[in-house]
């Protein structure tokens, strides 16, 4: 680390100010002002089969101007009298064609037959596909458009090898996403690095219609850039720029409709009733529903007294609306390029509001609702001012207004109200007394219904406004290839939260035996089930903002020797300060540095390395190098495969190298001890009242994870790359993984949170990302393009400070030797047939709970005669899956688009306790299948163990509860039709197409009920939605 | 050519000239260790951290409830409601090495086994600090020294009561130490450390006897350094820990309480309080010359509105019942005119059919007639005046049908489990979210007598010394004195009693009956009484087995080590407590 001293010097001392000098002098350093002499030049563009190609972008060789073809084929441009045009075409080779003597040029497009020249974003740059020798993968944005899903993030699932997304909720607005690049690697931060143009940022509110194209960066020498945090890989958005001179306009409009995927489903009341008489019965108790209740309860012939109430219904809508618009307008002038971007969407919430009419005559001006309103822009500038300097503006933002029901704290509702909703059984009463006040079942019962309509509402605004400016100088008089960079971006976001809170009267029913109604049945009246009143709604706020600063600057250069020799370097500086509410800064500074060489497009060597620190660590440990290398080696170009027919590409691929992982939790300077002086000591005659609280003791030698990665690529074409074969097998080995020490006793004293954290976790992860594809043009009509991928990710940790659990444990682990999140439970065997069968069996010490027919079978593993935590056994899998795989078609058959996503996950598992899944509270349909002694004699279907009043020794992590969530759905389905140009054109419109796309719309899973989607973890989120959705797209 | 150049120079001198690297950026609010003890006002407020690790003990067991709910003197009203309640959890004897019930609750140091560790670490840096540190006054120091010393001993005396034997740590550990060097020595050594630290601060002139000032409520003095000692030498005498019945250790306790008595009660410095029932309803007055001379040492935390919505008759707002207590208890106390136990004991395992002791004056018709007066401070039962809910005096109507009946099928929290309701601690006057000022006595001068009679009775017999005590005790609470004649076995019944009704629901009978090891008599199962209003309005009395309970084992008598420490200190493993 020695010799980075004098670079550590030199990065460390850069400030905000010299960097600003440093801009302008660099923007003063390229002003040289030339003219020119132009023409016009017009043209077709053709496939071999003679149709027009439309959107070809044609540019100016050399220069940033240029234009796409339209409808027809055709493009018209001014031009110097000595330029060269170049045509691009994904898909299509790309042809340059010089102008010289000529006014117009019809140009045909051979379709590409390999997918060698594409072009693709990689860590700060692009590279033609043939050159890349990491792991990487990425789709353009009309991969993304055809998901109507309000978040970007979950349009993301199944589409890139590599990647998994995982969404535990469906809030408007509050999705709860996960996402993981080569599953999990570490204990800490999982999430890869997002950036979107380079620089950190969100993509969640990100517009479709805004993205070009999205890259994931897998293994090190793709992220080795990004030095301390690359190791859980990195994904890049890149936004959308002008191409053409004559403005293009998009209009898109669509409309839909969402509902739950799933939902817990409660039994009715008489199901309530017979379950809940089973319990008492089963327990030895006397059965609290008559036959005459249970009857009232069947027959519906006196709801007043024995309601039977669908909670569901009630509170949940059939469905809700979604809409969406999108303006965008891309186009340019001489110098000057732009995309320009609007959008809006309007997501609705599944929850039902009661009537307006009751509203109103409660005073209840207010909207509760779920729901979400985000307006965004975007609008991205490219300037050409010469032929050497050139400059972009990059200008985005969004604002957000999420709205939801106050609920029970404020957070949450969601969770508030479907736990609620699941503790009313059906036949409670409610939602509301005869004067429009919550009714609950019992005194101090919450109504899910008051949650919704009667607690007030939160609305929180999240404002971001983005903002980078960039300009790039050729440094051709210095030497042929050289160029300067340097970019500036400020972000600011803010999140405003306004929480309106009111009291509501909640009363319940008493059935009075001893007053006689008017129908001779005994009077039911309402007693006050709280203390609470109806109240003016009650304000508070709450608010945080967060600023970036990023700074980036580049010395790039690239030039080919002898058409032989291509070499390429790039040396980055950047320096980030992020603001967060009152907390100190938070600052990065790094130097990063490619190098790459190529021999005649056949050998290919690239050198990546990051040197970069933080504050979070101790000057002495402050900055990590973190170097990886790699090579590919393209086959297909030997002599031997030149003119092989069949084999159109074949390229192996290899990398190693060292990443970090900096983001090691929300607590910050580690490295120090954390002890403060505070007030509220034990007596004010010490201390002045204060007391000294030891909240952590700092580890000095406090470092970044270390992350070793090898990755071994095959790439192989058929077919003139029709069918496309890409495999990458990858292992990495996270070393210094920051834990908490799990084997200092208690003795020690120190509270286990203010001991100091150390490196020493070791997690090792392999596994593999296979990707096939399949494109064709059929004939000028019919083209399909499929793509199948498959990833595993397996996880082990290797090291996990832990202690070990005596001898008699069969498994003396937790964590050592297993999967992060791996589950621990019981082995079941079967239910317990009657007494006799439980005294032959080992005794069932599980909670303390003496065993009953009927009760879970646990497997005594080690063979002491009981069952008690000794046995707990690893069952299935973690909540993220180790197995994704994603299928999807595109087809196109003359006006009429196709397009299909199945998406898939294995080895997964969840469990789903309490609410939805145990017999307690409420019931479900399975526990109406419980074990009885009936049933099991009658060889019935049981579902369920006995259920019982009492807490059970059957509902606790055991392999009867530990459920496989695996699944295959089809995640996206969208048909499309463009009208026949004639009549497109009847509206001045170049073409409309209207489209039909649908979200989650079926699931295949293997879970015993409907109650849970197998995506999300937690029974009480607010449940995954499936959308329907009609869009109409026009464009001019 | 240079021209162009110059700016690249420029840069590079703006780079190099900057002095600070903007990763440095200066924490905020932090200091370290030895700056604590560079103060001396930091150095107190040490003194107050070391305090933070005593726990709160009363109510604040999960869920909102006492630990009474563990022991023959009460069932909690969550049974069958709340499942994370202690006393649901414990009672089926869910009790294991990897999870005590007991260390859940809203006190944060609730889980004893590692808030007395941490209280003990907290004082060993404080001791092994405090020479140095810059304390202008040495009286001052000294005292402070002597507090510390003392939580220590507090600390390991109630961390062996509950867990037995523990090293004994006068240093505080790096988290590096070598724990395979750990070994627990016996119960007897770590008695014999809680012993000379309390001897140390009892001789020290610095420590006080008795807080005076109100700014210095909750802190400790030579009055607790005496209980300690006192409490500690008990258990170390009795069977649990002294299975061979050494009379010396006996004759130990019995003097550490002897002396105790004479110290505390030295020109009436400490003396019982004169009103049995008030006592326990309020907070300790602090001054020169207070009204409540019995407390040693009470919980300094208190004054919240939870303690009468979790402890409350369905006939006034709140949230349960919570301790319901147990028929067993009310058989405890014996009659007023005569002295004589009411009830001797059961002739059947389940407690249905109750020896009644005919000589007493008790009528199983009238039951609650004529009790012990402490009795009616402890109780609600049926027929008994509850005064004031909003201005009217009500009646408690346990009986089927009645205001505040007896239901016995769960689900239901708010009616008694058992036929009564908790009165101790519960002062009637104190509206529905008013605050309660009731606080949780850890030490009083009862206790102490208490304490020596039973030492006394063991090693010398009924002497007239032994009666004394006792009956100081009785005659408090307007209880005739024993009567004479009682051999050694006769008494030992008598104030094992008396220990039991003078101080329920004060965290000493879960702990007493695992010291005498009479768990498997006392913990089976628990009775209550239901009631039935006849047309003449007499009653009539039933008894039910309310609840049956699986945690009278031998094993329950010393609680599990935890696995975690078990796992890593392999001593611990090869001597973990017996049965876990």
């Amino acid at each position: 680390m020695e010799k980075f001293t004098l670079i550590k010097t030199v990065i460390s001392r850069m400030e905000f100010g010299r960097q600003l000098v440093l801009l302008f002098l660099f923007l003063a350093l390229g002003f040289t002002a030339f003219s020119q002499q132009s023409i016009s030049i017009q043209g077709h563009v053709k496939d071999k089969l003679g149709s027009p190609l439309i959107g070809v972008t044609v540019k100016v060789k050399g220069k940033t101007k240029g234009t796409v073809t339209e409808s027809n084929g055709s493009f018209l441009l001014k031009v110097n009298s000595t330029d060269s045009l170049e045509f691009s075409y994904l898909g299509y080779k790309s042809e340059v064609v010089s102008v010289v003597g000529k006014s117009s040029i019809e140009v045909v497009l051979e379709a590409n037959t390999g997918s060698l020249n594409e072009v693709v974003v990689v860590a700060y740059g692009e590279q033609k596909m043939a050159s890349v020798t990491g792991a990487i993968a990425s789709i353009n944005g009309s991969d993304v458009k055809q998901s109507p899903a309000a978040n970007l993030s979950v349009s993301l699932a199944g589409r890139l090898p590599g990647l998994t997304v995982v969404q535990r909720s469906a809030q408007p607005g509050k999705e709860d996403i996960g996402m993981f690049l080569r599953g999990q690697g570490t204990i800490n931060t999982q999430s890869p690095l997002i950036l979107v143009d380079g620089v950190e940022r969100d993509i969640t509110y990100i517009d479709p219609n805004e993205v070009e194209s999205i890259t994931v960066l897998k293994d090190a020498s793709a992220t080795a850039l990004y030095g301390v945090r690359g190791a859980n890989g990195v994904i890049l958005l890149t936004t959308k720029r002008g191409k053409s001179e004559k403005p293009i306009i998009n209009f898109t409009t669509e409309e839909g409709v969402q509902n739950f995927a799933s939902l817990i489903q409660p039994v009715n009341a008489y199901q309530y009733a017979t379950l809940e008489n089973l319990a008492y019965t089963n327990d030895g108790l006397l059965p609290p529903y008559s036959s005459t209740a249970l009857q009232h309860y069947k027959n519906h012939d006196d709801p007043l007294r024995y309601p039977d109430n669908d909670w569901n219904k009630l509170l949940i809508k059939r469905y809700s609306l979604q809409q969406r618009y999108n303006l965008n307008i891309t186009g340019g002038g001489k110098s000057v390029q732009y995309f320009v971007n609007a959008s809006y969407l309007d997501q609705g919430g599944q929850f039902n509001l009661e009537s307006n009419e009751v509203r109103d005559k409660l005073g209840l001006k207010y909207d509760p609702s779920f729901k979400l309103r985000r307006y965004n822009f975007r609008s991205n500038i490219d300037m050409q001012f010469n032929s050497s300097l050139s400059a972009f503006l990059n200008v985005a933002g969004y604002l957000e207004k999420i709205n939801q029901p106050w609920g029970a704290t404020g957070a949450d509702p969601a969770l508030y109200i479907i736990a609620y909703a699941f503790d009313s059984p059906a036949n409670t009463p409610g939602p509301l007394t005869k004067d429009d006040q919550i009714l609950v079942g019992s005194p101090g019962q919450w109504s899910p219904y008051a949650l919704i309509n009667r607690s007030g509402y939160v609305q929180q605004t999240n404002d971001n406004v983005t903002a980078s400016y960039g300009m790039e100088q050729k440094l051709d008089f210095i030497t042929d290839g050289l160029s300067l960079k340097a970019i500036v971006s400020f972000d600011a976001s803010t999140v405003n939260t306004l929480s309106a809170s009111r009291g509501y009267e909640s009363w319940y029913q008493v059935i009075d035996p001893n007053l006689v109604g008017q129908d001779g049945e005994d009077s039911v009246y309402y007693k006050p089930s709280n203390a609470g009143v109806n109240t003016a709604l009650s304000i508070s706020g709450a608010r945080s903002f967060t600023s970036q600063f990023n700074f980036q600057g580049f010395l790039n250069y690239k030039r080919t020797f002898n058409k032989k020799h291509s070499v390429s370097g790039m040396l980055l500086y950047q320096r980030q300060q992020q603001i967060i509410n009152e907390e100190l800064p938070f600052n990065l500074i790094g130097l990063s540095g490619r190098f790459s060489y190529g021999y005649e497009d056949k050998y290919f060597f690239e050198f990546n390395a990051g040197y970069n620190g933080s504050e979070q660590f101790a000057p002495e440990n402050r900055f990590g190098f973190f170097p990886a290398f790699s090579g590919s080696w393209v086959a297909s170009k030997e002599k031997f495969l030149a003119d092989n027919k069949t084999i159109s590409l074949l390229k192996l691929r290899a990398s190693y190298g060292e990443v970090g992982n900096d983001r090691l939790g929300a607590t910050r300077f580690l490295y120090l001890d954390d002890i403060k002086v505070t007030g509220g000591g034990f007596t004010g005659s010490l201390g002045g009242g204060n007391t000294i609280i030891t909240s952590l003791l700092g580890n000095k030698k406090l470092q970044w994870e270390v992350s070793k990665e090898f990755n071994l690529g095959l790439d192989i074409g058929l077919f003139d790359d029709n069918l496309k074969l890409s495999i990458d097998l990858w292992k990495e080995k996270r070393n210094n993984i920051l834990t908490n020490r799990g084997t200092v006793p208690d003795v020690n004293g120190l509270p286990i949170a203010a001991l100091p954290p150390v490196n020493i976790g070791i997690v090792s992860n392999k596994g593999y990302e296979i990707e096939l594809t399949y494109k064709k043009v059929f004939t000028k009509d019919f083209s399909l393009l499929s793509k199948l991928n498959l990833n595993f990710a397996r996880n082990k940790q290797l090291f996990v400070d832990e202690p070990l659990l005596p001898g008699d444990y069969v498994f003396q682990h937790r964590m050592t030797g297993y999967r992060i999140g791996q589950q621990f439970g019981y082995l079941v065997d079967g239910y317990f047939s009657d007494s006799a069968e439980i005294s032959k069996s080992p005794v069932q010490s599980v909670g303390g709970h003496t065993s009953r027919p009927g009760d879970f079978k646990y497997r005594d593993l080690n063979g002491d005669g009981v069952v008690d935590e000794k046995d707990e056994a690893p069952i299935g899998f973690s909540t993220v899956p180790e197995f994704t795989f994603g299928g999807a078609l595109s087809a196109s058959y003359k006006n009429f688009d196709f397009s299909v996503l199945f998406q898939g996950v294995a080895n997964v598992s969840n469990y789903w306790q309490l609410r939805g899944t145990f017999a307690k509270v409420n019931f479900v349909s399975r526990h109406l299948n419980s074990w009885t002694a009936e049933r099991a004699a009658n060889g019935e279907q049981i579902l369920y163990p006995r259920i019982t009043t009492q807490s059970s020794p059957d509902e606790i992590p055991n392999s009867f509860f530990i459920e496989n969530t695996s699944y295959v759905r089809l995640k996206n389905l969208q048909l499309g039709y463009t009208f026949p140009a004639s009549l497109s054109q009847r509206i001045g419109a170049e073409s409309i197409r209207v489209y039909l796309n649908g979200f989650n719309l079926f699931t295949w899973d293997k879970l015993p009920t409907k109650n849970f989607d197998p995506e999300q973890t937690s029974n009480l989120s607010y449940p995954i939605t499936r959308i329907y959705n009609f869009g109409i797209n026009i464009k001019f | 050519m240079i021209k162009k150049k110059l700016p690249l120079f420029l840069i590079l001198t703006i780079i190099i000239g900057c002095k600070r690297s903007p990763l440095d950026i200066t924490p905020d609010g932090r200091i370290t260790l030895d700056d604590v003890f560079k103060s001396e006002i930091n150095t107190e407020a040490f003194l107050n951290s070391v305090y933070s690790s005593v726990p709160l003990y009363f109510y604040h067991y999960q869920y909102f409830t006492f630990l009474a709910g563990v022991t023959d003197d009460a069932q909690d009203a969550d049974i069958g409601n709340e499942s994370s309640n202690i006393a649901a959890q414990w009672n089926v004897g869910g009790l294991t090495p990897s999870l005590n019930p007991l260390a859940a609750g809203d006190d944060p140091n609730v889980n004893h086994y590692v808030s007395f560790w941490t209280g003990i670490r907290s004082a060993n840096i404080f001791l092994e600090n405090i020479n140095n540190a810059p304390i202008t006054s040495s009286s001052k120091k000294s005292r402070l020294k002597a507090e510390a010393t003392l939580l220590r001993a507090f600390f390991y005396w109630e961390l062996i009561k509950e867990y037995g034997p523990m090293p004994i740590l006068e240093n505080p550990l790096d988290p590096s130490f070598d724990y395979a060097t750990l070994i627990r020595p016996s119960f007897q050594d770590d008695v014999d450390f809680i012993v000379k630290s309390c001897d140390t601060v009892i001789s020290n002139p610095d420590l006080p006897m008795r807080i005076t000032l109100e700014s210095e409520r909750g802190r400790f003095t030579k009055a607790v350094a005496y209980a300690i000692k006192s409490e500690a030498l008990l258990y170390n005498a009795s069977p649990l820990w002294n299975p061979s019945n050494d009379l010396a250790k006996w004759q130990a306790a019995a003097t550490a309480s002897k002396d105790a008595l004479s110290a505390l009660t030295a020109g009436n410095e400490y003396e019982l309080f004169p009103d049995y029932g008030d006592y326990f309803l309020s907070q300790s007055d602090i001054n020169v010359d207070p009204k409540d001379k019995e407390t040693i040492y009470e919980i300094k935390q208190g004054d919240d509105p939870n303690l009468i919505t979790i402890a409350t008759i369905p006939s006034r707002d709140g949230i349960k019942a919570g301790i319901c207590p147990s028929q067993e208890l009310v058989d405890a106390y014996d009659m007023q005119n005569t002295g004589e136990p009411a009830i001797t004991g059961y002739s059947d395992a389940d407690h249905l059919t109750p020896i009644v002791n005919t000589s007493s004056g008790y009528d199983p018709d009238h039951p609650y007639v004529g009790r012990d007066p402490r009795f009616y401070a402890t109780i609600w039962y049926n027929g008994s005046a509850y005064d004031n809910i909003n201005g009217v005096i009500h009646t408690i109507e346990t009986y089927d049908g009645g205001t505040d009946q007896l239901l016995k099928a769960p689900p239901n929290r708010r009616n008694t489990h058992t036929g009564y309701y908790l009165r101790k601690y519960i002062d009637p006057r104190i509206q529905y979210l008013q605050a309660s000022h009731a606080r949780f006595k850890k030490y009083r001068l009862a206790e102490i007598y208490l304490n020596y009679a039973e030492a006394a009775n063991e090693v010398n017999g009924p002497t007239q010394d032994v009666y004394d005590a006792i009956d100081t005790i009785r005659n408090r609470a307007h209880m005739p004195d024993l009567p004479s004649g009682l051999n050694t076995d006769e008494m030992r019944i008598r104030i094992r009693r008396e220990r039991r009704v003078e101080m329920p629901y004060e965290e000493q009978r879960f702990w007493d009956v695992r010291r005498w090891k009479i768990l498997d008599q006392t913990d089976k199962l628990v009775t209550g009484i239901e009631i039935t209003k006849n047309i003449n309005n007499t009653f009539n009395y039933m008894r039910f087995v309310s609840e049956r309970r699986d945690a009278w084992q031998s094993k329950y008598l010393i609680l599990p080590i935890p696995t975690h420490d078990v796992s890593i200190i392999p001593d611990f493993s090869s001597h973990q407590n017996p049965g876990w």
